[in-house]
């Protein structure tokens, strides 16, 4: 065939999945499923075993994260990261509330978009899981020894965090680009001054390598471009971060139209090793700053601290610090392979997904092989850097992961479908559709130095009828498809919670057997917790009344509190005694303004509740933990 | 419990073993623990398990005589792990325990303590208590060493006279009413 029918061929077939799409076939469509029966024996967990891999991910506007067991698609987890949670008091709580704090007061909600697995030479080690907040720009470090949120840090000079919180290879840096452009320092200036007055930041997150403890690094203060997507660099590219923007003709309204006029914007490649020796070097200057850093200290209860300033470098004073690549029309993913050496675009209205090369772009700016230069930034010749160009890919290429096999598999929003193509060879080995219009792809460990391979799953935007209809609002769809053979084969399709935007997934065994299951007593810290239940009392301090109070199977103590007064405020510090797996308590109390508490074994949870009028007023156990469940209650007496 | 009545029972329990073994057809090799517990699965005990429960506790201990020292160390092990479900002389979540060193033998007790959960799940016994308290005994992380202790505390309280509620051993003090 030659390459010209070859063309005709592909872009036909994308245009006929795309128009399959908005015609809304493809309701029973089992193109590309394997046998029935061979799926279902592929994805398989017997009852009692357990999954391969953890799954973690993002629940976008729901601001959660949520772990499914793969191959099979089992939801294990919840986990609360920027969201109040109901369920177990996450942001009720008064040890979890000061994780939501922002330097706007506390901010109950955002949209979590990239978890990201903390590395060690590249490859996931399991020990902890970050994610951004989009709407409020902060970062959350999970800890995978609870599966809880120990940390959230806010970013300054930021808005709309989207290109984060990818990792450097050893977790030493967060890498965070802003979204929105908004005046820095922030200042009431009218919109239409935007090329003038509007910058973006890339802000680089020290982890400790010991806590995974946060602190901001420095910034970049770069051109006001819309920064989307990041990654770092690995092998011989270790040491660099790749950020896409869009929006380079920096318009401020109608973006859909004005900000797709040029026919390339950048990937700003940025040499972080050379940015931390001209932060050594002083060359950073101070920014004034106000930023919440929260975290869970060694009692379990989180502390909010407010900082001041940040260290900001200004790219004309460090230079050879960052470079502008030109990359055809609005690159959303910037992806680089398992080697280091090529980072792929996913120029979103572009035609071919273009895939520079590492090497060649050390070359380029060796050579000085510079096309002008933006605010200071050089920007390289696009064909210097160029390694090739998949041609005829689909349409709306995204997102970009790798098999470790040679391999590259890239989601197409627009023709809803995950094409896999041969690094070096660029040519297109396969496709498959995708249920509808995905928008991330993920494979375990396919953004990292070695990945574990064996499935891909796509993200998908829109439902329509791929389950049983729940009214106007349909859960999203992930969709697991196997990548061993030379075709993907779809396998499984599966409702996820929230907007499954991005995920990343790890062996088991890297995991399960740090999980903690209780904790001991007698390392419990905290300032109100009891270590026995004759240690359970009632204190009262003013209007303020503190029960200290314990549980186990199957009784409160104390259950009958009198003595209360209307205008008393009371905390009820409640310790669970229990040193058992799986054997939490709850607590809730007749109107109470806030939520329950679920306090795991050995754990002590507080929940604030003011009476309102004389009363007596029930509380009881919420979480069926005996036989002898509901007799687990108790009264306060309220009197005027 | 005299010497000679210990060796009787000893080799009363190694007949019930080789009995058992006989039936369930194995080879003379030692039972292993996944033959033992599927063996108490299917309700098979032998007579030294029925007596002394099931557990890490395999065979008689010899008990030195009370040391002041392990009861108050049991004293403050109770209190801290017991007595949330345990009077001493009445029933709370699970059975009062005053005399618990007299109905059962130490090596029960140190079984129960030790193995809650098979001995709550598969011992006949443990089973009956089960449904009488509709309750699972919880399980506490007591180590063997701590467990030795709570045995001379219950070996201590054995002989004295019974207490009024609010004077069991780490009993919750009541709140103050109005």
């Amino acid at each position: 065939m030659n390459i010209r029918l070859k063309q005709a061929v592909a872009i036909t077939a994308s245009w006929l999945a795309a128009l399959m799409l908005l015609t809304g076939c493809g309701g029973n469509g089992r193109d590309g499923v394997a046998g029935t029966g061979d799926a279902a024996q592929r994805v398989y967990v017997a009852p009692g075993t357990h999954d391969e891999f953890y799954g973690f991910f993002s629940g976008g506007f729901s601001g959660q994260v949520s772990v499914y067991g793969l191959p099979s698609g089992r939801l294990l987890r919840h986990i609360p990261v920027f969201s109040q949670y109901g369920e177990n008091g996450y942001g009720y709580s008064e040890e979890t509330r000061n994780l939501l704090m922002t330097s706007f007061g506390f901010v109950p909600w955002d949209d979590a978009h990239h978890p990201q697995l903390s590395r060690t030479d590249g490859v996931p080690d399991g020990r902890w899981l970050f994610i951004n907040g989009n709407n409020t720009p902060r970062v959350a470090r999970l800890d995978l020894a609870t599966f809880e949120t120990a940390e959230i840090i806010e970013l300054p000079h930021s808005a709309g965090n989207h290109a984060s919180p990818f990792l450097t290879p050893n977790t030493e840096y967060v890498l965070a680009g802003t979204r929105f452009s908004v005046p820095i320092p922030q200042q009431d200036v009218p919109i239409d001054t935007y090329k003038d007055n509007f910058k973006g930041t890339l802000s680089f997150i020290r982890v400790d390598s010991i806590t995974g403890g946060m602190s901001l690094a420095f910034q970049i203060l770069v051109p006001g471009f819309n920064y989307d997507l990041s990654h770092a660099g690995k092998g011989p590219s270790h040491g660099w971060a790749f950020f896409s923007t869009y929006n380079s003709e920096q318009a401020h309204t109608l973006l859909e139209v004005n900000a797709s006029r040029n026919d390339k914007d950048y990937l700003a490649a940025v040499n972080w090793k050379l940015a931390e020796k001209y932060v050594a070097e002083g060359r950073a200057k101070s920014l004034p700053a106000s930023y919440r850093h929260n975290f869970l200290d060694e009692a379990r209860i989180a502390k909010s601290e407010v900082i001041r300033s940040v260290k900001i470098l200004h790219p004309r004073d460090c230079p050879d610090m960052i470079f502008y690549i030109p990359t055809p029309k609005s690159p959303h993913g910037v992806d680089v392979d398992p080697t280091g050496e090529y980072i792929v675009a996913g120029g979103k209205l572009a035609t071919v997904i273009p895939v520079h090369s590492f090497s060649r772009m050390v070359k380029a700016i060796e050579d000085r092989e510079f096309d002008g230069e933006v605010n200071g930034i050089p920007v390289l010749k696009y064909e210097s850097v160029l390694a090739g160009e998949v041609q005829n890919p689909g349409l709306g290429p995204l997102h970009t992961e790798f098999d470790g096999k040679g391999y590259a598999y890239t989601s197409m929003f627009i023709s809803s479908e995950i094409v896999k193509w041969q690094l070096g060879t660029w040519e297109v080995i396969d496709r498959a559709p995708a249920y509808y219009s995905i928008g991330h792809l993920m494979i375990p460990g396919g953004d990292s130095r070695a990945p574990f391979g064996k499935y891909v799953i796509a993200l998908n935007k829109i439902t329509k009828d791929r389950y049983l209809p729940t009214g106007p609002e349909l859960a999203h769809s992930a969709q697991l498809y196997d990548i061993t053979g030379d075709r993907m084969k779809l396998l499984l399709d599966f409702p996820t919670l929230g907007e499954p935007h991005y995920a990343q997934a790890i062996p088991a065994s890297l995991v399960k057997d740090r999980s903690v299951r209780y904790f001991p007593i007698a390392e419990n810290k905290h300032p109100h917790a009891i270590k026995a239940e004759n240690q359970a009392r009632v204190v009262r301090d003013g209007n303020l009344v503190r029960v200290y109070m314990s549980t186990i199977r199957t009784h409160f103590a104390p259950d009958n509190i009198e003595g209360i007064k209307v205008g008393d405020s009371m905390l009820f510090h409640v310790t669970n005694l229990e040193q058992d797996w799986d054997v939490p308590h709850g607590f809730a109390i007749m109107g109470a303004n806030n939520a329950e508490l679920l306090v795991m074994p050995g754990e002590t949870r507080t929940l604030a509740w003011k009476p309102q009028f004389a009363g007596v007023f029930p509380f009881y156990c919420t979480d069926f933990c005996s036989a002898l469940h509901q007799e687990m209650q108790g009264y306060v007496r309220v009197s005027n | 419990m005299s010497v000679f009545m210990k060796r009787l029972t000893q080799a009363a329990s190694l007949t019930a073993i080789l009995l058992l073994i006989g039936l369930t057809g194995c080879s003379s090799e030692p039972e292993t623990e996944a033959e033992r517990e599927a063996r108490w699965q299917q309700g098979k005990f032998t007579s030294w398990e029925l007596e002394h429960g099931i557990g890490p506790i395999t065979e008689a201990i010899e008990l030195a005589s009370v040391s002041q020292e392990r009861v108050a160390k049991g004293e403050n092990i109770y209190i801290a792990k017991c007595a949330t479900c345990h009077y001493l002389d009445d029933r709370k979540t699970g059975p009062p325990l005053r005399d618990i060193t007299k109905r059962r033998s130490p090596e029960y007790v140190l079984n129960q303590i030790l193995n809650a959960e098979q001995m709550g799940k598969l011992h006949p016994d443990g089973r009956k208590l089960v449904a009488q308290y509709a309750q699972y005994m919880t399980i506490q992380g007591v180590t063997r060493e701590d467990a030795m202790a709570l045995l001379d505390f219950l070996r201590a309280e054995a002989d004295k006279p019974p207490v009024p509620i609010d004077q069991q051993p780490g009993a919750a003090v009541p709140p103050p009413s109005n």
